[in-house]
């Protein structure tokens, strides 16, 4: 047999196996990135390995878990920080969002470059933007406080009070993600159906009616996947707070994400940070399963 | 009639002036930003400031001058670069069969995937990166953002391969092209809006992350959010500084996606956000 026909049984070959030589790089990569991993981390919680000792980790069984449970207070108080913070940011990026969705929705001259200048929180590198909102609200020479007296109110510490560094955080993570709640719920705004709409105005619904009665309920589907995401986001959120506050003053900011990074990288206590970790993961499976289940029951009637 | 026609105009008024007060609200810390980085040191933290101070270069010159910033620069690039390309190398032929197979619990499982925090996934990376010497290497940084690549650049590449019919491929099959040549010939050329977009958030993905080269990168690979991070610490209250170097950061990602902004509209409507 000549040279072609070979080359040819190739081709035929990976024609026949197409499907796998496609999807094998994919799959082996998130293979070794996630399933490995995983197992690794669920494994390091029942050891009391340290990053700073040569020494090989031992199997410790559960005390990982039972110390995170019920000798460390600050567990619970992190884990009301996290979900503080998820479910704070998410509500008020949605709201937020859909006012300006029902405010901009609607043909105006230069709506192309007004759109395009409130992405910006977005694009912006968030280490950046969370280093300028660390100045922005500066209590000595942050110029937040300053424009804060043109109002007439007196000055805040913001990030540096134990009150105020969570408004402040959440303020900055419903600045910066607000314009994409608002353009997903525009994009679904525009993609409703008019004839509802017009038949409660010929009903003399009002205004208010309207929002509740009609586009609330039209606009679920979105408003789910934007709660879904934005919440599993608003759990998993590590820069901004790392940067503004590092999880203080006084560990008032310590979400679970940096109690992990501390535990881990600072405390080099390797064993308790992973146990950390796979609560963490535990609290963001479980919320989405919850938010499943609940659309699942809303869809049925 | 006349009363009409002006009330019409007062809301229009109105409109703009409400607009123009929210756009206020979301760009004025870029405009803080651009302003302090021109301020002189004694200036940019003056409390109140002073509009109409000459401004200066001098911020500019001390970031450049801290000598880390470039070599953070030319990290930040390879390593984007190397991504983009491995990224598309490898998760558009899984779209594409997967579009074309209509596996739908790929779709939950690569939803499920994208929940896992990244801290939790640095734990036992760090480990194994430095067993596997990874640790402070552009592969290994590479590695990482794929994670968050793959699966969303799959979610998305899976429209667009369901938009080309299958009659192009079998007309291109019965002309002798193989399955691959098709691919590569064909079909990649029809989803080329796709790619754009992919690279468009991609750049932007890749280029903001922060926590993964905080821990993986160390000395040699240090990429630019970093570098402002540490560049913060050593210059506590210097605001002017700072400012340039924040500014610094971001210009890259700003420009490349206003090229861009087509694509980096279609991306994020679509319900982009990692």
């Amino acid at each position: 047999m000549n040279e072609s026909s070979s080359a040819q049984r190739i081709l035929d070959y990976t024609d026949r196996q197409i499907r796998w030589l496609f999807s094998l790089p994919a799959i082996v990569v998130m293979l070794c990135l996630f399933a490995y991993p995983l197992f690794r981390l669920i494994w390091t919680s029942f050891t009391n390995e340290l990053l700073s000792s040569s020494s090989e980790p031992v199997f410790i069984g559960l005390a990982n878990y039972s110390r995170l449970f019920f000798e460390d207070d600050h567990f619970w108080q992190s884990l009301w920080i996290t979900l503080y913070f998820a479910f704070g940011s998410t509500v008020g990026q949605l709201m937020l969002g859909m006012g300006l969705a029902l405010f901009l929705n609607r043909q105006f001259k230069g709506e192309a470059t007004f759109r395009m200048m409130l992405m910006f929180p977005i694009i912006a590198t968030p280490v950046a933007m969370s280093l300028v909102w660390s100045m922005l609200m500066n209590p000595m020479m942050g110029h937040l406080n300053y424009y804060l007296s043109w109002l007439g109110l007196g000055d805040a510490l913001w990030a540096s009070d134990t009150a105020t560094v969570m408004p402040s955080l959440i303020m900055v993570e419903v600045w910066h993600w607000t314009p994409m709640t608002m353009l997903v719920l525009l994009a679904g705004l525009k993609s409703l159906p008019r004839e509802p709409f017009e038949a409660a105005t010929v009903d003399g619904a009002s205004r208010v009616q309207v929002f509740t009665l009609i586009t609330l309920p039209l606009l679920q589907p979105y408003i789910f996947l934007l709660l879904l995401l934005r919440l599993v986001h608003g759990l998993k959120v590590f820069d901004k707070i790392f940067v503004i506050s590092g999880g203080g003053p006084n560990r008032a900011s310590e979400s679970l994400n940096i109690m992990i990074y501390d535990q881990a990288f600072g405390a080099t206590n390797f064993g308790y940070a992973s146990a950390l970790g796979v609560q963490l993961l535990f609290v963001i499976l479980l919320i989405s399963i919850i938010l499943f289940k609940f659309r699942q029951r809303k869809w049925s009637y | 009639m006349n009363r009409l026609l002006l009330q019409k105009r007062v809301a229009r008024l109105a409109f703009y002036v409400v607009l123009g007060g929210v756009v206020l609200i979301f760009f004025f810390p870029f405009l803080w930003v651009v302003f302090t980085s021109l301020q002189e040191a004694g200036n940019a933290g003056a409390v109140p400031p002073d509009f109409f101070a000459a401004p200066t270069l001098d911020n500019y010159r001390n970031v450049f001058e801290e000598g880390e910033f470039l070599s953070c620069l030319w990290n930040s690039t390879i390593v984007v670069l190397l991504t983009l390309v491995a990224n598309l190398v490898i998760s558009m032929p899984a779209a594409y069969i997967i579009a074309r197979n209509r596996q739908g619990w790929m779709m939950f499982l690569i939803l499920f995937l994208q929940m896992a925090p990244w801290i939790t996934l640095l734990l036992p990376w760090y480990i194994i990166f430095k067993k596997l010497g990874l640790y402070d290497t552009y592969f290994g940084l590479v590695l990482s953002n794929l994670t968050f690549m793959i699966p969303f650049t799959i979610w998305l590449m899976l429209g667009f391969f369901e938009d080309v019919p299958i009659e192009v491929e079998e007309a291109a099959w019965l002309d002798g092209c193989s399955r691959m040549g098709t691919f590569i010939r064909i079909v990649v050329p029809l989803v080329k809006g796709g790619i754009i977009t992919i690279t468009t958030l991609g750049f932007m993905f890749c280029w903001n992350i922060f926590i993964f080269p905080l821990v993986l990168a160390g000395y040699d690979t240090k990429t630019l959010p970093v570098f402002v991070f540490g560049f913060m610490a050593d210059n506590q209250l210097d605001f002017g500084p700072l400012a340039a170097a924040a500014l610094l950061t971001m210009l890259p990602v700003i420009i490349f996606v206003l090229i861009n902004q087509k694509y980096f509209k279609q991306g994020i409507a679509f319900g982009g956000g990692k």
